[in-house]
């Protein structure tokens, strides 16, 4: 099938709802900024460093990617970070006052009860984890357990790694067997690599 | 919600089986709403897990935020989880070890 395709210069199209998860911080929005940046020469959203950035749901369509032969339309869902408590004196912290933080703490609320109904939605995912931090939260827990459970390929992104804490090591030790690749959101560096794992489990 | 007040409720695993598949979540939720930190024998099944979460936080306000969920993985050989409240008025700090298991609430 591969021979005809390269022999008659066809390729073969495959669509697809990838699904960006992820704790808050990890860099969701970074990636798939830095995603859309290249192939649609646009932001998919603000990255400000102020917890939960991200609110509600961001689905950006139509991205045509050619990995190995293969012709990929997919949309890009950027979720907001996945957390089991909201506490709105921290947004205090970063400046906001108490009415905007109280104000952003329920947006945020509901953005982590629509990113976990987002499952249900997409055909892959790719988990953003960052690799500075230690990696086996309860949350990075209940993603992949999700994903699995509902049988949805996923890919394990080991992000940030321009840092020099970064210990992507430990995270490929704590989930043995399963498919991650060390990121840099950031300044792209092997985000070509994540799109071709990603692409592998859309065939 | 009643304030001031802190309860621990320790569930084994054959409650938990008996009431898992009879409304195992309004079992914790309403116990989390009641300021209870429930120690489960065992662990929740990730699904079970999202549903609590998005459960809970139709219930979070400027007092109540959420829970905590951390289970650990071999204490006095078995596993356990340990999901409280987190609220305004206090904080728990936990400290585990395989055969130590201490609670303190910093009001």
């Amino acid at each position: 099938m591969q021979l005809l395709q390269r022999l008659f210069h066809k390729s073969r199209k495959v669509n697809a709802r990838i699904g960006v998860f992820g704790e808050v911080g990890a860099g969701k929005t970074t990636l798939v900024n830095f995603i859309t940046r290249n192939y649609l020469g646009i932001d998919a959203g603000d990255v400000t460093g102020i917890p939960h950035e991200t609110r509600k749901i961001k689905e950006i369509e139509n991205i045509e990617i050619r990995v190995d032969g293969v012709e990929l339309d997919i949309s890009i869902v950027d979720t907001p970070g996945i957390a089991t408590y909201i506490d709105y004196r921290e947004f205090i912290k970063y400046g906001l006052s108490e009415d905007e933080a109280i104000k952003r703490a329920k947006e945020a609320t509901q953005g982590v009860i629509d990113a976990l109904r987002e499952f249900e939605n997409v055909d892959i995912a790719i988990i953003v984890v960052d690799s500075t931090k230690m990696p086996f939260s309860q949350i990075n827990a209940m993603l992949i357990g999700n994903l699995e459970i509902r049988k949805i390929p996923f890919v394990i992104a080991a992000n940030k790694i321009d840092k020099k804490e970064a210990k992507p090591e430990i995270i490929r030790e704590i989930f043995t067997n399963k498919p991650v690749i060390p990121i840099s959101a950031l300044t792209g560096e092997n985000v070509d690599k994540l799109l071709e794992e990603v692409a592998k489990r859309m065939r | 919600m009643k304030h001031g007040l802190l309860k621990v409720e320790y569930i084994t695993r054959d409650y938990l089986k008996r009431i898992r598949n009879n409304g195992l979540i309004q079992f914790l939720l309403n116990r989390i709403l009641d300021n209870s930190v429930v120690i489960l024998e065992g662990s929740l099944n990730p699904l079970l897990q999202s549903e609590l979460l998005m459960e809970i936080f139709n219930y979070t306000d400027m007092q109540f935020f959420g829970v905590d969920i951390k289970t650990i993985k071999k204490f006095s050989k078995r596993e356990i989880t340990i999901i409280y409240p987190r609220r305004k008025d206090w904080e728990l700090d936990i400290r585990a070890t395989i055969d130590y298991l201490s609670l303190v609430v910093k009001a």
